[in-house]
């Protein structure tokens, strides 16, 4: 750990190879690096608060249709996805550690873990969403209450369930993006680990790729109760 | 220059373990990640034995979002590494919980007392500013 990687450039001086130029110090490198990052994440929640808030307004003036609308998620489904997410924020934050112990395995295969979690979170939320469209639980005007009935689903829901299905799908939808665009930057980490970029000196990319996935678990922290366990 | 700018904001600039510097990461054990990671499933339980057993309705919710919270907390904590990293990410994270909070005190204001000005004046249903009149009385 203590062993600094450096090479002579053409004008004699001495510094990590990772160091771009126009920072000081591998420290300063990083921080800023992580500074960039956590500014992205404060956007990420006030990009997220206005959902929330929607959420919020909406429950208010329709109190009846949430408590009788989230009977129709299933919250065993639900729950699944919030072990599988939480799950991969486990071994995202063990992948971070497998850089900072200089560990190339450690970090390969726990940002697979993490990949093949989110997957199989894609994949309940595949599962959840082709019901929706098939009994017409669906935003807006597309709900088709009638149809539900015919397949033997209670939609007969008083207030407003296509609002409380609007909601649900803008607001598993966003997530659920967002999981995705983990998922790709994930796949470009394990190019770049495979090519030996990634150390316990110099993992920055790793380690806020890994501070974007949390926000994501974070998230669907908040809305699992509040979308599937409304009671 | 944001050595400079962070020293200015907050007067301890090290992060929370002392007095270590360079690039070197603070390693946390690994029976950490696997505590916090049980606590969080344990807590996941705890959330929907809460719902399944169905508290009265303003308890129901609010436990919900304590546990969420308590949750959220220790993701940022120790999987985001916030209780060990630079002290100026913290405040950043916590500047945009402030203006969350913000956001949502604001508009909750507005929205719930634009009945008392007006009755006509609501861009919702009428059962909704019954439903709205009955959640107000509560």
């Amino acid at each position: 750990m203590g062993q600094q990687s450096s090479h002579s450039t053409a004008a004699g001086h001495n510094h990590p190879k990772y160091l771009a130029h126009h920072f000081e110090s591998m420290e300063q490198q990083n921080s800023s690096g992580k500074l960039g990052m956590w500014l992205f994440l404060g956007q990420e929640v006030l990009f997220f608060s206005g959902l929330f808030l929607m959420y919020v307004l909406a429950r208010m003036f329709y109190p009846d249709t949430f408590l009788a609308a989230h009977e129709l998620l299933d919250w065993k489904l639900g729950a699944l996805n919030t072990i599988f997410l939480l799950t991969s924020s486990l071994t995202m934050a063990l992948a971070v550690r497998g850089a900072q112990v200089n560990s190339q395995p450690q970090m390969y295969w726990n940002i697979v873990a993490t990949i093949v979690l989110g997957g199989a979170f894609m994949v309940v939320k595949y599962i959840e969403y082709s019901h929706k469209f098939h009994d017409g639980l669906l935003p807006g005007h597309f709900f088709d209450a009638a149809k539900a009935m015919h397949n033997g689903v209670p939609a007969n829901i008083p207030g407003a369930p296509a609002v409380f299905f609007a909601i649900y799908f803008i607001m598993t939808g966003t997530h659920g993006l967002h999981v995705l665009i983990g998922m790709g930057l994930m796949l470009w980490l394990l190019v770049r680990i495979k090519r030996g970029d990634f150390n316990s000196e110099n993992h920055v990319y790793l380690e806020n790729v890994g501070l974007y996935w949390h926000i994501v678990d974070l998230i669907w922290i908040f809305l699992f109760p509040l979308l599937y366990l409304v009671r | 220059m944001f050595q400079k700018l962070r020293s200015l904001v907050l007067k301890s600039a090290s992060p929370a373990h002392g007095g270590e510097h360079g690039s070197q990461p603070h390693v946390l054990p690994l029976k950490t990640y696997f505590a916090v990671f049980g606590a969080l499933l344990v807590l996941t339980v705890l959330t929907v034995v809460v719902s399944v057993i169905g508290l009265p309705q303003p308890t129901a919710i609010i436990v919900a979002m304590v546990v969420a919270a308590v949750k959220a907390s220790l993701v940022v904590l120790w999987f985001m590494h916030l209780k060990y990293d630079d002290r100026f990410y913290s405040l950043i994270f916590i500047i945009s919980l402030f203006f969350l909070a913000l956001f949502f005190i604001f508009t909750s204001m507005d929205v719930l007392s634009r009945g008392q000005v007006n009755e006509e004046e609501s861009f919702f249903s009428q059962d909704g500013i019954q439903l709205r009149k009955d959640f107000m009385k509560k």
